[in-house]
């Protein structure tokens, strides 16, 4: 046992459940003093461990924003493909929703308070590597319903509040899906 | 990403005015392309490393101990998708004043605090390409090299990195042989 083992993360926090695919490591400033937080999982063909969702775009992540900046990377694993993503999502950018289809590995920076969603991985061809970073120790997170005025498509979008009006994290999973991680981090 | 308004905030490949460095640069960006950035950098490790002229075998070439101001994150990322937390490669890491040593062989996040002493580092051994992600949690990159941290016998091989405690400006230090160009563009390792 070294003094410094517990820097070297490599799976799940003690306790934490999986969340749709594999977790590479997941850390944030109630981890380390001083750490953002930093999400690493796999994306496998098909969504797991969450009742209810069987296909990927049985969900859509509503449009929402964060206090602070958050960076997003979608890492293609094909050695022999390196920029090809082996998967394609649909993202909306900005308050006007700009629609784009990302099926490149990419990494994308969102700047504090920018609203960004809904967002949808569409097709897995190829496990792919999604990296979250909200460069904040505490994830913030506002959804925001009022982008979504129709009431049949808020009901495929899954919600999350956090460090809002609430420093807990609250999640509105559409109907028949989930809940699953929503008792710890995730 | 298709030209549309937004698209400058993502980034397929490399930045326009860097090299691919030693593998192929997914992407590299900080303060200085976005206000209130940190710095990341993200690329593909091969078996064998690239672009630099001199550098054929990893463990030619070996990161020395240094500090940061702020902390660093340093993900070593698999690409298997059967055997997803296997890294397909031997990365040997030191951490502390200690020099304690790490052989990272499994998919790892490496959490280093602000101004605690790492590396030396260095790739023993890839039989998988990985994906290496470092980040550094200030908008511009700062270190402070300690070659004298390291046994007599390695000091000839390391390649070390001043910038931002002394001068604003990146200096690096390359091994003998290792000729290199690539000394002044930016990177997170």
């Amino acid at each position: 046992m070294g003094k410094y083992d517990k820097y070297f993360v490599s799976g799940p926090g003690p306790g934490e459940k999986e969340g749709t695919g594999k977790t590479i490591a997941h850390i944030d400033g109630d981890t380390f003093e001083g750490a953002n937080e930093y999400w690493a999982h796999w994306t496998f063909e098909k969504p797991r461990n969450i009742p209810g969702w069987d296909e990927w775009d049985d969900l859509t992540h509503a449009p929402h924003m964060h206090k602070f900046p958050e960076v997003v990377a979608m890492l293609g694993t094909d050695p022999d493909d390196p920029m090809d993503l082996g998967a394609e999502m649909e993202a909306y950018m900005g308050p006007d929703m700009v629609k784009d289809v990302v099926n490149r590995t990419t990494m994308s920076f969102i700047p504090a308070n920018f609203v960004h969603g809904p967002s949808t991985v569409k097709k897995v061809t190829r496990p792919f590597i999604f990296i979250e970073i909200n460069q904040s120790p505490k994830h913030t997170q506002k959804g925001l319903r009022e982008l979504v005025p129709e009431q049949k498509d808020r009901d495929k979008m899954m919600f999350i509040d956090a460090g809002y009006d609430s420093p807990e994290r609250r999640i509105e999973w559409p109907k028949g899906i989930g809940p699953r991680f929503d008792e710890g981090k995730g | 990403m298709a030209g549309n308004k937004y698209a400058k905030y993502s980034f397929p490949g490399a930045v326009p005015r860097e090299g691919e460095g030693t593998g192929e640069m997914i992407g590299h960006f900080d303060g200085s392309v976005f206000e209130g950035s940190n710095e990341y950098g993200c690329r593909w490790i091969y078996q064998k490393p690239r672009n630099v002229p001199g550098w054929t075998e990893w463990d030619q070439v070996i990161h020395g101990p240094h500090t940061h101001k702020y902390p660093e994150i340093l993900f070593h990322l698999g690409t298997d998708p059967e055997n997803p937390m296997d890294l397909g490669a031997e990365v040997v890491f030191h951490m502390g004043p200690e020099m304690e040593e790490h052989v990272i062989t499994r998919s790892t996040l490496v959490f280093i605090p602000a101004n605690l002493v790492h590396g030396w580092w260095y790739i023993r051994k890839v039989t998988r390409p990985f994906i290496l992600f470092g980040i550094n949690q200030s908008g511009n990159h700062t270190e402070k090299s300690f070659p004298e941290l390291v046994p007599e016998e390695i000091r000839e091989r390391l390649m070390y990195i001043d910038q931002g405690y002394d001068s604003p400006e990146k200096i690096t230090h390359w091994p003998a042989g290792v000729a290199s160009n690539y000394g002044n563009s930016k990177g997170v390792r």
